[in-house]
């Protein structure tokens, strides 16, 4: 028997967000049934928690997508920290994931946590090539501030801006020119696609990586975070705002992002949703 | 508290087969709140058990996809039944579905129903069209014993034939050209691919439905019943075999058909992962 537990995560409401499964105690666990059991659960990831290899740490903490381990990710960082905000851990916490130990603040609600990765940017893919992954004309991405650009805190992803809401919401992906971004630009996460909108209170965002099975993502951590260090560059100045996203799926999440300097915090809520056991 | 439980179905091996979440006793769940759960766990369906109308019957079964209520589906139905003998009922049953009453056979590891819709045929896209979808060339497509065909027992799919196993693992679906499908013959639903070929002696299929959020489906027991029924109908034959599904995405499963003058008997195994309380 293994216990596990599952989070909506980005959000304080059930049924929104973006949900995580967490293995509180992975000690027993097969090296092999890691990846299985992420595929199992079939959230974009799934943790696994284990006694923490430098005693001063809380946690160390594997992130698996149904298909391959991760070295770090957003919104498992955020519900993982919660998980053991609810074991009696914290409020400070240092979590060693693949990309080594990252600072954590949880409380059994919500979590923050800062990097520093520092920001890269890949390629710049052409407003055709992303109007066609986004089925979108090109009329509607706007390249006032910056043009479509492929960056990385760690995860690639290629950021756009949209002329509107509307045009946010009419987003589609074709996978047949994700293929052929994904072809022409390798190794960048599929070609993976994160459009925004700048509204008047806050940035609203859609994420599409259709390649890696994810037609959308509700909550996307990390490339919230690449998106604020790419505008505080952009800008020269540090970024604070509240990133909505998930609305057109049914699935709204809040994710607060603040730069500082070269560091990024995010930070959001988390819902416990469902405790069960797994038969094995 | 709301208990649940998960099934891999059409396997009797953990991390196969297709997942199946049950809620044994949904009564004192909202309305609205259903369809919400089954989006939550994320599998192709989500089934919430009632006492009957009939008490003759064993339960009411509702069946849920991530977006909207169905009739009846083949996994669910062996899923539920046999959760339903794992809580001591059965062995035969009868369930009463959106469809109607359906009888059902179940042990704690295996059931099979029998489906005794007739056969419609819909309609023939063109072996160009179906192509196109599948990204394969054209001589990889069969036309014996039956060409690409609009088929139903209820749900309906285009089932197509393919030359061997090489160019079933080649497929990779064209949405758009699949959504012109959809526009240009409405009366296939969401124009689900339902790929299949024989080598050896065997039969081997791919489901594809990524208009309705399902972009491979590890086992289909509707579209194999049809798939029976189809085979039955061309060539003037009982058919009896064992169909096996989701090699390519990881997932096999095995689901066993009979044909007789009055229907189509399904039958396979499932395998319980999961139990659980939902914290709503």
């Amino acid at each position: 028997m293994t216990r596990y537990q599952t989070f909506d995560v980005f959000t304080d409401t059930p049924f929104g967000g973006n949900p995580l499964a967490v293995v509180p105690d992975a000690t027993t666990l097969p090296e092999d049934a890691l990846q299985k059991i992420a595929a199992e659960f079939n959230y974009s990831e799934t943790t696994f928690i284990y006694p923490p290899a430098d005693p001063a740490h809380t946690a160390r903490v594997r992130i698996f997508t149904p298909t391959m381990e991760v070295p770090f990710a957003g919104h498992p960082t955020i519900g993982t920290a919660v998980a053991l905000a609810r074991m009696g851990h914290g409020p400070d916490m240092v979590l060693e994931l693949g990309i080594g130990p990252i600072h954590t603040h949880a409380t059994p609600d919500a979590a923050r946590f800062t990097t520093s990765a520092p920001l890269e940017t890949l390629a710049h893919p052409t407003v055709d090539e992303v109007g066609a992954a986004l089925t979108l004309p090109t009329e509607q991405i706007e390249t006032t501030s910056h043009a479509p650009v492929m960056a990385t805190l760690g995860l690639p992803f290629t950021f756009t801006e949209l002329t509107s809401r509307a045009a946010l919401s009419a987003a589609t992906p074709d996978i047949a020119a994700f293929r052929v971004g994904n072809a022409k630009y390798p190794g960048a996460l599929d070609f993976a696609q994160f459009c925004y909108w700048r509204g008047p209170d806050a940035i609203h965002a859609r994420m599409f990586a259709p390649l890696d099975n994810i037609p959308e993502d509700p909550a996307t951590g990390s490339a919230s975070a690449t998106l604020g260090a790419l505008l505080a560059r952009i800008h020269g100045t540090d970024q604070s705002f509240t990133l909505w996203q998930g609305e057109d799926m049914g699935r709204p999440s809040r994710i607060g992002v603040a730069t500082d300097g070269t560091a990024v915090t995010i930070s959001g809520a988390a819902c416990p949703m469902m405790q069960g056991e797994l038969l094995l | 508290m709301t208990r649940y439980l998960t099934y891999d179905v059409f396997t009797d091996t953990p991390f196969a087969g297709n997942p199946l979440a049950v809620i044994p006793d949904a009564t004192a769940l909202s309305e609205d709140a259903l369809q919400k759960i089954a989006a939550e766990f994320n599998y192709s369906e989500t089934t919430f058990v009632f006492p009957p109308d009939d008490p003759t019957h064993t339960a009411r079964v509702r069946i849920f996809k991530t977006t909207q209520e169905l009739p009846f589906a083949g996994h669910p139905v062996i899923g539920t039944a046999v959760a339903l003998a794992g809580m001591g009922h059965g062995s035969d049953m009868v369930l009463e579905l959106g469809i109607g009453p359906v009888s059902v056979r179940a042990d704690a590891k295996s059931a099979s129903f029998t489906t005794n819709t007739p056969l419609d045929i819909l309609g023939h896209p063109t072996p160009a069209l179906i192509a196109r979808i599948l990204n394969l060339p054209q001589d990889m497509l069969e036309t014996s014993p039956h060409p690409p065909t609009i088929a139903s027992l209820g749900r309906p799919v285009v089932l197509t034939r393919l030359r061997d196993r090489a160019a079933l693992s080649r497929i990779e679906v064209n949405t758009n050209a699949m959504a012109e499908g959809r526009a240009a013959l409405p009366n296939a639903m969401d124009f689900a691919q339902y790929t299949w070929c024989m080598e050896d002696d065997r039969t081997y299929a791919r489901m594809f439905a990524p208009l309705s959020g399902n972009p491979e489906d590890a086992a289909t027991g509707s579209a194999a019943a049809t798939l029976a029924a189809l085979l039955a109908h061309s060539t003037g034959d009982p058919q009896n075999f064992t169909l096996t599904q989701g090699v390519e995405m990881g997932r096999p499963s095995r689901i066993t058909l009979a044909t007789d003058p009055s229907g189509v008997t399904v039958s396979g195994n499932a395998c319980r992962i999961r139990t659980g309380q939902l914290l709503l």
